[in-house]
């Protein structure tokens, strides 16, 4: 359904370049549940972003290509863009506090949308509105319509919001690390609700997290990213069985679990991710990673797929591909 | 809402109270009176004539408590350097020239400055706003009026002819001054709806708003405009004051008999009556417009409520 | 969308390397280092008038009043034959006098009852609040009018009362300074270990909260350059033979059909010297909060 080639995004600094996305490559199939991980600066957001040709100014799409439905997404028009945002994509926030307009009640939120990707009346979008929020969990969703975002919790914010990006039946569902701004106990449910929408209405959607513990449970396959770039994906339970890359592993490393014995200290990976402004050769995570050697510093790893091994340890389940040149074997860490 | 502006109102007066008080204490500290510098000394008799007359051989809490008292009946007094007046027929008489330039100024900058500041803040990083904030907004705040004043006499005035250089009476006596003086509230405006109208438009919702398919123009209007305006009443209201009592420098530049050149008379030769009204008015005028604005605020933006405002 | 990851996070004046951060930013901005050039060669010539102007402010040539540029006058004359461009000089002194001495002086009126209301809150702040209030009623320029009218003018009592009246600023933002800073953790440690609150409020606290305030002290110099020029000009500021921007235009205006130069020469004075003092200060206030400037003027 959605397919993305080589796609590069670049900001211009006020001297030289900030490369965001560097050759992405990545496909979503209809009613699949991609995750895409990575730390803060990775590319992931601007990526999910650059779907709908979002990217903020001054970023720009550099090359690549976008196809939604066969469709060229980065020559669409920009009318027909924008029936494709809201309409066929639908996007929850990062931060639900400053999603929505503060002076236009929620309602008026809901109505515009309705009219302008399914032309419903002010009345079809007034009970169409308060059986959205219903299904989110939204109590007394006929007075609260009438109200303004600063009336809801964070929770509550989120969940209109997440009723607002389903509310003109997209196909896809983009939601950008849609927890982080929340309460702990309230991210579960949040999630929960995802999962459920995506279920019922047989939703496509991209979930972006840096946890890895969260995809986990709530996605079928996962992109890692790192400066711009997919170091392996997989299924989630391949992901998770046999991590190839250095860099997964140690994000794996960073998710705590209650079965890991007590004694282990939390893992960290040194460093921090690098802003890349020259699209040097050479693997990115190479100045963090254990395992580097010369090659890594001067030949940039292709992601390739990981087949059976010929002397017959692993297996290969779905498709599993990674970029490194020294991939973690399968059973050399327990 | 009626209890809170009972409220508000109520405090505006007791201010207003200390402040006549304050200015009142202040004049009469002054060493000498409004009836020492006539050129001839008068003879004593006819001096205390004078000081019974205007009340001022009383021990100043009478005096005070006496003008208060007249203030309230709606009687300010007489001014001491035109006694064949009242204050009341003086100020009506001055007013309304001070008004006039104050109206046009007002209509001008607020409309045109938030014009402008809008096509700035659209047209953000561009040329157009390249030039509309650096020369027009930050000249109009950092010159002095009555530079660009003359500046203006000099040119249309002196040298093209066009306009008069100063005066009041004809139609065209307003234009230079009404122009001198919107200037900085022009730019103040412009400047404010730039940075209100920027810092919104690369607001969350507006991208979720994008997101969802809205289209620009209405992304700007309602999303953008609407919010980022809101903020300017807070700005525009508690500068009408400033503008309906007319500006000393802009008036003695054009030579305009209004509000402001009736200050720089009046505190020369020491008008008490004169100087405790206008200040009466300018205090009053300034404390109704904040107490308006904030309102106003409370209505136009939902986020805000008025136990939020009282200060 | 945190995508980009640029140099604006805002620093207080007690971080380490703070002014040296501030210069550094502040020497990229074209527009705020030309201004304060400017500033530089205005505050040089004030200092320097004796030197640098030919003639004495008070040198009259009755003969060549009112005469364009010459060779003998570059500016011209005024109408007591006394050359324009000493008195511009001259001028300079009695301005720069006049425009940073009544900001500093309202900012020592200001700031410690700012900082009283901010620190001690409750009544204090309740009283420094309505007394904020009644100020706020009658225009600061009013204020200043008012008060040289009743008790006379010199430079002096200019700046004691155009001081007087601009305390105002100071003390608003001392006072939200010190509000926003009172519940550092840094004020509860040094509360905890017995310091003294005197010691707290100016050794502790001050160095976080000056460098705002030095940014308003700039700023206000424009405006305190507009008032004091402006009272001058209404003959209610310096007196002659002293030499002051506003009181040339004043002389100047009577002349405006004879000798043009008597007005613009004060003009151009008094316009170059608020506008590089206005983008000085901007210039300074971005370098210090480089997010204010995302708003302002981005």
């Amino acid at each position: 359904m959605l397919e993305i080639d080589d796609l590069r995004v670049s900001f211009p600094l006020e001297r030289g370049m900030l490369y965001a996305v560097r050759g992405l490559d990545l496909t979503v199939r209809a009613g699949e549940r991609l995750g895409v991980v990575g730390e803060s600066g990775s590319g992931k957001s601007v990526s999910a972003a650059a779907i709908a040709r979002m990217v903020p100014a001054p970023g720009r799409i550099s090359s690549g290509h976008i196809r939604f439905d066969g469709s060229d997404v980065i020559g669409l028009p920009e009318r027909d863009l924008r029936r494709l945002r809201g309409g066929q994509i639908g996007m929850i926030p990062q931060s639900p506090q400053t999603s929505m307009n503060p002076v236009i009640t929620i309602e008026a939120h809901f109505q515009e949308a309705l009219a302008l990707h399914l032309g419903l009346s002010k009345a079809q979008s007034s009970d169409r509105t308060i059986e959205l929020l219903r299904s989110v969990g939204i109590p007394d969703p006929g007075s609260r319509m009438r109200g303004y975002q600063h009336q809801l919790s964070g929770g509550m914010r989120q969940r209109v919001m997440i009723a607002l990006a389903i509310a003109c039946e997209p196909r896809l569902l983009i939601a950008d690390e849609p927890t982080t701004a929340l309460d702990v106990t309230i991210q579960a449910q949040i999630l929960e609700l995802f999962d459920r929408l995506v279920a019922e209405s047989d939703l496509a959607s991209i979930l972006i997290t840096h946890n890895l513990g969260i995809v986990a449970g709530h996605c079928d396959r996962v992109v890692v990213m790192y400066a711009g770039k997919v170091m392996e994906t997989a299924t989630v339970a391949e992901l998770f069985a046999r991590p190839s890359h250095p860099y997964t592993l140690g994000l794996l490393r960073c998710v705590p679990r209650l079965t890991a014995a007590r004694t282990r200290t939390f893992a960290t990976i040194p460093g921090s991710p690098p802003r890349v402004t020259e699209d040097a050769p050479g693997c990115p995570f190479a100045p963090r990673c254990d395992r580097v050697t010369a090659q890594c510093r001067t030949e940039t790893p292709e992601l390739l797929r990981i087949g059976a091994r010929a002397d017959g340890s692993g297996f290969a389940s779905g498709e599993h591909s990674v970029a490194c040149w020294h991939p973690v074997e399968f059973g050399e860490v327990a | 809402m009626v209890a809170y502006l009972a409220k508000r109102f109520l405090t505006l007066i007791c201010v207003m109270l200390v402040m006549t008080m304050v200015v009142f204490a202040l004049m009469h500290a002054v060493p000498g009176g409004p009836f020492d510098q006539t050129q001839q000394p008068l003879p004593k008799p006819a001096m205390e004539n004078i000081m019974r007359k205007y009340g001022l051989d009383q021990p100043i809490w009478r005096q005070y408590l006496n003008w208060l008292w007249a203030v309230l009946h709606g009687d300010f007094g007489t001014p001491f350097s035109q006694p064949t007046m009242t204050v009341t027929g003086l100020i009506a008489q001055a007013w309304p020239a001070t008004l006039i330039i104050g109206a046009w100024t007002i209509g001008i900058s607020y409309i045109g400055g938030v014009v402008l500041g809008c096509i700035a803040a659209l047209k953000h990083n561009t040329w157009v706003d390249r030039i509309l904030t650096s020369t027009v907004s930050t000249a109009g705040i950092a010159l002095p009026n009555y530079v660009v004043g003359f500046v203006l006499i000099t040119v249309f005035g002196v040298r093209l002819g066009w306009l008069p250089v100063g005066g009041w009476g004809q139609p065209q006596d307003v234009i230079l001054p009404v122009v001198a003086f919107s200037l900085y509230p022009l730019a103040l405006m412009a400047r404010y709806t730039r940075a209100t109208t920027l810092e919104v438009t690369y607001a969350d919702y507006v991208r979720m708003g994008r997101a969802r398919g809205l289209s620009e123009r209405r992304l700007t209007f309602r999303y953008v405009l609407r919010t980022a305006l809101i903020p300017l009443i807070t700005i525009m209201g508690p500068n009408i004051p400033n503008i309906l009592t007319g500006s000393i420098f802009i008036e003695a530049t054009f030579a305009v008999p209004g509000l402001g050149s009736y200050f720089t008379t009046a505190s020369l030769h020491r008008d008490y009556p004169l100087i405790l009204a206008l200040v009466l008015i300018v205090a009053a005028l300034w404390g109704t417009c904040y107490i308006l604005s904030d309102v106003a605020y409370t209505v136009l933006d939902p986020r805000v409520r008025l136990e939020g405002l009282s200060r | 969308m945190t995508a980009i990851t640029v140099d604006t996070k805002p620093i207080t004046a007690a971080t380490p390397g703070f002014w040296r951060t501030a210069w550094r930013r502040f020497r990229r901005n074209k527009l705020a280092l030309v201004s304060g050039i400017v500033v530089v060669l205005i505050l040089l010539t004030a200092i320097l008038a004796p030197l640098i102007a030919p003639q004495g402010y008070q040198v009259q040539d009755l003969a060549n009043s009112l005469a364009g540029p010459s060779r003998g006058h570059l500016l011209g004359t005024d109408r007591l034959g006394r050359d324009l461009l000493s008195r511009a000089i001259y001028g300079a002194r009695t301005s720069m006098l006049v425009a940073i001495g009544a900001p500093l002086l309202g900012a020592v009126i200001g700031i410690p009852i700012g900082i009283l209301a901010g620190w001690y809150g409750r009544a204090v702040d309740f009283v420094a609040l309505r007394l904020f209030e009644i100020f706020t009623m009658v225009p600061q320029i009013l204020v200043a009018l008012l008060l040289i009218a009743l008790f006379g003018n010199s430079v002096g009592k200019l700046i004691l009362f155009l001081g007087i009246s601009s305390w105002l600023g100071f003390a608003r933002l001392a006072r939200a300074q010190y509000i926003s800073l009172r519940n550092r953790d840094f004020v509860l440690a040094a509360q905890a270990v017995g310091v003294p609150t005197w010691r707290i409020l100016i050794i502790h606290l001050l160095p976080s909260a000056v460098g705002p305030l030095i940014i308003f002290l700039v700023q206000e110099i424009p405006a305190t350059i507009f008032a004091s020029a402006g009272f001058s000009f209404l003959g209610l500021g310096v007196q002659d033979p002293l030499a002051d921007w506003g009181k040339m235009l004043n002389d100047g205006t009577q002349y405006l059909s004879i000798d043009l130069w008597t007005v613009m020469v004060p003009t151009v004075c008094i316009a170059l010297a608020t506008l590089a003092f206005s983008f000085c200060g901007d210039g300074m206030r971005d370098a210090i909060d480089p997010s204010s400037r995302q708003s302002a003027s981005r």
